[in-house]
């Protein structure tokens, strides 16, 4: 099964989160032929890129603030978008790969995947690169605006 | 001072603090506790945080107190200062771990906020509240200087 892309369209996101985005990183994504459908249950429902970015700018903008993680991946957008299961996990990528958060936990919980080293452990920016180096080797692919506009 | 800390932490807004870095994702409340700035300790497995081998993997306090117990602390009864020492305040809301601060050599104490600021308080309890919880307890290690 291959998964559409979904375009980051700057104008449905402002639409959705009531604030302009910065043009120059529009995105498409690639889920790779049915690289995450084996990886955890189907979701429920039928998640969209719209909804993820909804659920995602929610969660960074009404996290409880100065919390560590076991409080704040407890919020309810948070646990919503791991509910939405293998669908979310190349946003999550490209997420990560754009804005850097500690998307970590929501990976993990829906891939099962534990691809940062002993090494690398607590280490922020080395977990989004062994984080996203799993996700390139697992078939994920993402294409800023900003690197073709450079080809 | 940001808003936040005002809103969320009012003792510690009436009892005054000092906002002592920028926000930082690279390091929590624990790690700055036990004197480092370039990791996130967390229990969670999997993801890729580190926590020490010698503590139990769990939210429960009691791994926190393993955590500290295992680089040297013991638990002891005074928040005050002491010559030779350096002491840490372990925070927890229920029976989970919530939050780490350490005591600077002026008896002040200095906190990392989640992935927030570093700040300096004037007392354990000044983050005493619906966000931090409740003071579990105080643990000292002799400063390695006097080892």
């Amino acid at each position: 099964m291959t998964t559409k892309p979904t375009p980051a369209h700057p104008e449905l996101r402002q639409r959705i989160t009531g604030r302009p985005e910065a043009p120059a990183i529009e995105t498409t994504i690639a889920q790779p032929p049915g690289a995450a459908a084996a990886l955890a249950p189907e979701p429920a429902t039928n998640p969209d890129w719209a909804d993820f970015e909804r659920l995602a700018d929610e969660w960074v903008r009404e996290r409880p603030r100065g919390l560590d993680l076991h409080f704040t991946t407890e919020h309810p957008a948070y646990q919503q978008i791991i509910a939405m299961g293998p669908p979310a996990v190349p946003w999550l990528l490209q997420r990560l790969a754009e804005r850097p958060d500690h998307w970590f936990a929501a990976l993990h919980q829906i891939t099962g995947a534990s691809p940062v080293p002993p090494e690398s452990r607590g280490r922020f920016r080395e977990m989004i690169d062994a984080w996203l180096e799993w996700g390139r080797q697992q078939g994920y692919t993402w294409e800023s605006a900003a690197d073709a506009d450079m080809d | 001072m940001p808003t936040w800390i005002d809103r969320q932490l009012p003792r510690l807004a009436s009892e005054g603090y000092s906002v002592t870095s920028e926000p930082d994702d690279c390091y929590n409340c624990i790690a700055y506790a036990a004197g480092e700035n370039h990791r996130w300790w967390t229990y969670i497995t999997g993801e890729g945080y580190y926590w020490p081998e010698h503590a139990s993997r769990t939210p429960a306090i009691a791994s926190l107190v393993e955590v500290f117990a295992g680089l040297g602390y013991e638990i002891c009864p005074d928040v005050g200062a002491e010559d030779g020492y350096e002491k840490v305040a372990l925070y927890r809301i229920g029976d989970r771990w919530s939050h780490a601060a350490r005591q600077l050599p002026n008896g002040m104490w200095s906190s990392k906020l989640g992935p927030d600021e570093d700040i300096s308080h004037a007392t354990p309890e000044s983050l005493a509240g619906a966000s931090y919880g409740t003071v579990h307890c105080i643990m000292r290690r002799r400063k390695p200087s006097d080892g």
